[in-house]
Order: C-alpha cells, then sequence, then structure tokens
C-alpha cells in the first residue's frame, strides 16, 4: 500500500522568507506521529499545504497519492491552530454541519465525547470559553473515521485533566490503518501515544526516529532530545 | 454538495435579512396608519417617515455589506479553514456566495416595492394602482406591439447579469487582495479599481470602435456635400428607424458584455481560491 502522507522536496516560501526549505518524507499507514520543532519552523505551514490551505512553491505532498484537493479532503481530518467557530451556530447545528459534509462523521462519537467534557450541545458557539472552542473543534475532528488525521497544536488551551481524555480518545478512536500526525509543544503531555517523532528547524527535517528507539538507543525521553537539539 | 452549501448560506445570513424586512414592512403599515389620523403633516410623521427611509435606505447598505462580510469572512479569515477544508470544489464556494446574495438583493426589492405600495395606499386603493399600472402596460404595448416582452426579457437579464457582475468584481477585488501579506484590505480596494479601470477600457475600446468606423463614413457623405432629395430623407428615416430596430441588439451586446467580464472575474476568483489560496 502506498504512504498515507509523502514530501518530496517540498518547498514553501513567503516572499524571501523560506517557511520549508526542502523536506522529504514518507509516512505510513497506522501510525501516531509527533511533528515537533520550535516556533516558527515550518509545522503549520506543512499541514496547511497537505490541506491544500497553501499551495507549494516547489516539490510536492501527497496524500494517500493524491494531489491535496477534493478526494484527499474526504480521507483527511485537519485540526487547524485557528478558531474557525463562526458565531452564529450552537454546538448541535455545527454536529450537523459536519455530518452533512462529511461522509465518515460519526454524530454519536461526538455526542458521546461532548457529554464526557461537559460541553452542552445547545450552547452557541460563541458564547463558549477558548478552551471549550478548542474541545469542540477537536471532537469535531476525532468523530471522523477519516484515514490521515492532522492535529495542529491540539491541547493547547485545554485543561490537563481534559488533555489526558482526549489523548485516550486520540489512540482508542483512530483505527489501525489510519495516521495521526501531531503538531504540539506539550512533548511530554502526548510522548506516550506517539510511535514515530519528526523533528523541523528552520523548515528541514533534522530528525526522524521511532519513540522506542531514541529511549533504548539513546536512552533519553523525547522531550529530553528535544531540549537538547534544539537548545537556545 | 452546492445545495448543501447553499443551505447554510442561507441560514446564516437569513437571520440577518428576515428581521430587517420584518422591521421595514411594520414601519410601512405604522406610516399608512399615521397617514388615516389627521390631515396635517405633523412631526411624529415627520419621525416615523425619516425611521422608515433610514431603515429601507439601511435595508440596502446592509445587502452590500453581507455581500462583501460574506465572501471576505466566512471565505478568506479564519472561518475559511473550515469552509475550505470541507471536500468541496472551490468554484462552488463562489457560486454559492453569489446566489444567495443575489437572492437577497432580489428578495430586498420586492419588499422595498411592498413597503411603497403600503404607504401609497393611504392614498389611493390598491385596485387603483394595479389600474395604473395596466394601463401604462397597455400604452406602452400600443407603442411597442409585441415587442414589448422582449423588452422586458432584456430588462430583467441585463438587470440580472449587471448584479452577478458587479458582485463577481468585488469577488475577485477580494480574492487578489487577500494575496497581499500585510495590507489585505487596502490591496481589495486598490484591485477593485484596477479590475474596474481595466473593464470601463475594455468595454469603451469594443463599444466605440465601430461607432468611429460609422462616423467615418458620415464625415464622408459631408464632404461629398450631397443634397437630399426626398427619397433620401426617407432612406434616413428609414435608417433612424433601423436604429431603433438596432437598440435591442446594442442592448443584447452590452448584456453579453457584461456577462463575459463576470465570466472573467469569476475565473480569476477561482484560480486564486484553487492555486494561491493564503489564508492566515
Ligand atoms: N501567511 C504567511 N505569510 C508570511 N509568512 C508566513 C505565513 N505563515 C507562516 N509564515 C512564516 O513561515 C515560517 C513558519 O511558520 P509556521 O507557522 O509554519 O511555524 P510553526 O512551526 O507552526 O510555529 P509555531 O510553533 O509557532 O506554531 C515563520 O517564519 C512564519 O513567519
Ligand atoms: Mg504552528
Amino acid at each position: 500500500m502506498n504512504a498515507i502522507f509523502e514530501c518530496n522536496n517540498l518547498k514553501k516560501s513567503f516572499g524571501v522568507n523560506h517557511a520549508l526549505a526542502g523536506i522529504d518524507l514518507r509516512v505510513e499507514r497506522g501510525r501516531i506521529i509527533g511533528l515537533l520543532g520550535p516556533n516558527g519552523s515550518g509545522k503549520t505551514t506543512l499541514i496547511k499545504l497537505a490541506n491544500n490551505l497553501l499551495t507549494p512553491t516547489e516539490g510536492s505532498i501527497l496524500i494517500g497519492g493524491k494531489k491535496p484537493g477534493v478526494e484527499t479532503k474526504k480521507i483527511v481530518s485537519y485540526l487547524p491552530e485557528k478558531t474557525y467557530l463562526n458565531n452564529w451556530m450552537r454546538v448541535h447545528q455545527i454536529i450537523e454541519f459536519f455530518a452533512d459534509f462529511y461522509d465518515d462523521f460519526k454524530p454519536e462519537k461526538a455526542y458521546d465525547m461532548l457529554k464526557r467534557l461537559n460541553i452542552d450541545h445547545r450552547d452557541r458557539l460563541k458564547n463558549l470559553s477558548k478552551g471549550n472552542k478548542e474541545k469542540v473543534q477537536l471532537i469535531l475532528v476525532m468523530s471522523r473515521e477519516a484515514e490521515l488525521y492532522l492535529l495542529d497544536e491540539p491541547i493547547g488551551g485545554v485543561d490537563p485533566a481534559a488533555r489526558d481524555y482526549i489523548l485516550e480518545t486520540i489512540i482508542s478512536n483512530y483505527s489501525d490503518n489510519a495516521t495521526v500526525i501531531i503538531s504540539t509543544h506539550l512533548i511530554a503531555d502526548i510522548e506516550k501515544i506517539l510511535d514515530d517523532v519528526i523533528f523541523i528547524k528552520e523548515g528541514k527535517v533534522v530528525l526522524t526516529s521511532t519513540v522506542d528507539s531514541i529511549r533504548d538507543e539513546k536512552g533519553k525521553s523525547v522531550d529530553a532530545l528535544f531540549r537538547e537539539v534544539f537548545k537556545c | 454538495m452546492l445545495g448543501k452549501l447553499i443551505k447554510y448560506e442561507i441560514k446564516a445570513t437569513s437571520r440577518i435579512f428576515l428581521p430587517l424586512y420584518l422591521v421595514l414592512i411594520l414601519f410601512a403599515v405604522i406610516n399608512y396608519f399615521m397617514a388615516l389620523g389627521s390631515g396635517n403633516f405633523t412631526l411624529p410623521k415627520f419621525i416615523t417617515l425619516t425611521l422608515y427611509i433610514l431603515i429601507l435606505v439601511g435595508m440596502f447598505v446592509v445587502s452590500f455589506i453581507v455581500m462583501l462580510q460574506r465572501f471576505y469572512k466566512n471565505l478568506l479569515s479564519e472561518e475559511g479553514y473550515l469552509m475550505f477544508t470541507l471536500p468541496v470544489q472551490p468554484w462552488k464556494h463562489i457560486i454559492c456566495k453569489l446566489i444567495v446574495s443575489s437572492i437577497w438583493t432580489i428578495l430586498s426589492v420586492i419588499i422595498a416595492v411592498i413597503s411603497i405600495l403600503i404607504i401609497a395606499l393611504q392614498e389611493v386603493a390598491l385596485t387603483d394602482i394595479f389600474n395604473e399600472i395596466s394601463k401604462i402596460w397597455s400604452m406602452m404595448y400600443q407603442a411597442l406591439g409585441n415587442k414589448i416582452y422582449l423588452y422586458v426579457i432584456q430588462f430583467v437579464t441585463g438587470a440580472i447579469v449587471s448584479l452577478a457582475t458587479s458582485t463577481l468584481i468585488i469577488y475577485a477585488a477580494m480574492a487578489i487582495g487577500h494575496l497581499s501579506n500585510n495590507h489585505k484590505i487596502l490591496a481589495s480596494i486598490g484591485s477593485y479599481l484596477g479590475l474596474y479601470t481595466l473593464s470601463q477600457i475594455v468595454a469603451s475600446i469594443i463599444f466605440l470602435l465601430p461607432l468611429f468606423q460609422s462616423q467615418n463614413t458620415h464625415y464622408n457623405i459631408n464632404d461629398m456635400n450631397l443634397q437630399l432629395t426626398g427619397n433620401q430623407y426617407a432612406n434616413l428615416y428609414i435608417n433612424i428607424m433601423g436604429f431603433r430596430q438596432m437598440l435591442p441588439r446594442f442592448m443584447w451586446g452590452a448584456i453579453a458584455l457584461s456577462a463575459v467580464f463576470g465570466a472573467a472575474y469569476f475565473i480569476i476568483t477561482d484560480q486564486i481560491l484553487n492555486k494561491r489560496l493564503n489564508l492566515e
């Protein structure tokens, strides 16, 4: 089977700023991957390119062998770092919206998670607290049965208790064949669920490795290795 | 998918327009009853009439602002992350926004006419108004014959096409403007002025060219110092009649040109949303 996510010499520049300076990557199915790097290293840019929200300056990006487009959007579940919730819907209305547009969306799952996280489905989106907005977006994304999940800083604004529950749902919700790519700075929190890590710096991949080999061969946690590699 | 997009677009905008229509009709009814009272033009009458006019004007201002805001906010700002992640081709987003905003503009015109009729009712009966309209219609029918249907069709087509084109030029300007990294709004306004000027120049060239050609032949006739005989006068008259014959054709030409511009703006917008999306 082909790789679920593949980049070949992928470059993206904003004027003179080379946000991605030639990325080569191959991500297999059925993995949970941490996309790690300091601020401004290009994580968000890479994920946006995968969703066709930006267009490569050079090189290519392929999702399940296809260029980002309508077909790949059907199989990618994307959590942006931005809050995109509009100000007029209620929680249950945005659930209906997702169910309307995504064939793989499971409303039961969404209502279940809302209940666990104590969010009322009748609340207006604009009245939710910042953390609860993030939770709603994450619930929407995790209620799809997608082939690739791209999560850009999924737990940044969420309290630690909810974080554990969310990580649990990420692991339990996705099927064996699905891949999850998580970009985050909360490495210590998520490293226990990661299979692999990708370190990027100034738009280049500096390290790809399984978490096991970091622990076994280097005898370090991912968090410690990150602090060492990216020491300021 | 287009149907679903339109459904949500109507949901998102109807909560602005429906109350507005209700308030406008309400104020028309209030004006109607105020006028029924005493015959004099009193201060309360003045105030309710002024408020009605403000709401009427406000309704069209709101239609315009909502048209801008739905495209900019829902597609080119944060909400764009949601909309462009949906498995939907970008052109469907453009068409959806265009259709729904046009529906509201047309509805606003209809509601405005109804509200004016309500106020007019204090002076004349509804049947009088309809009588008057049918009188005008039959007068025009006498003058123009069956062609009147052609003119009506032409007028309606022209109105719809120019509404669509003037919306699409704004979409194109916003799409071009959003390519700028720092001054999106300023760049959008600049793009609008640029597109508008360019279109005017192209339209002028296309329309003036045949005119210059016919003017040349006109000069030739003068140079030759032709004495017009009675017969030639008749010919000239026929030519003027011919121009009247030409008028619908000229109008269709103008509508077609407007449609071509609209298509060009649509293609520009679609290309940018497809290949150059630059969401912050
Ligand atoms: N729309 C844009 N216009 C111009 N420059 C941009 C744009 N988006 C990102 N950049 C630049 O690209 C580089 C990479 O940014 P990106 O957001 O991908 O980093 P990141 O790894 O996600 O950082 P963080 O951890 O802070 O979220 C940065 O230098 C940023 O300034
Ligand atoms: Mg980022």
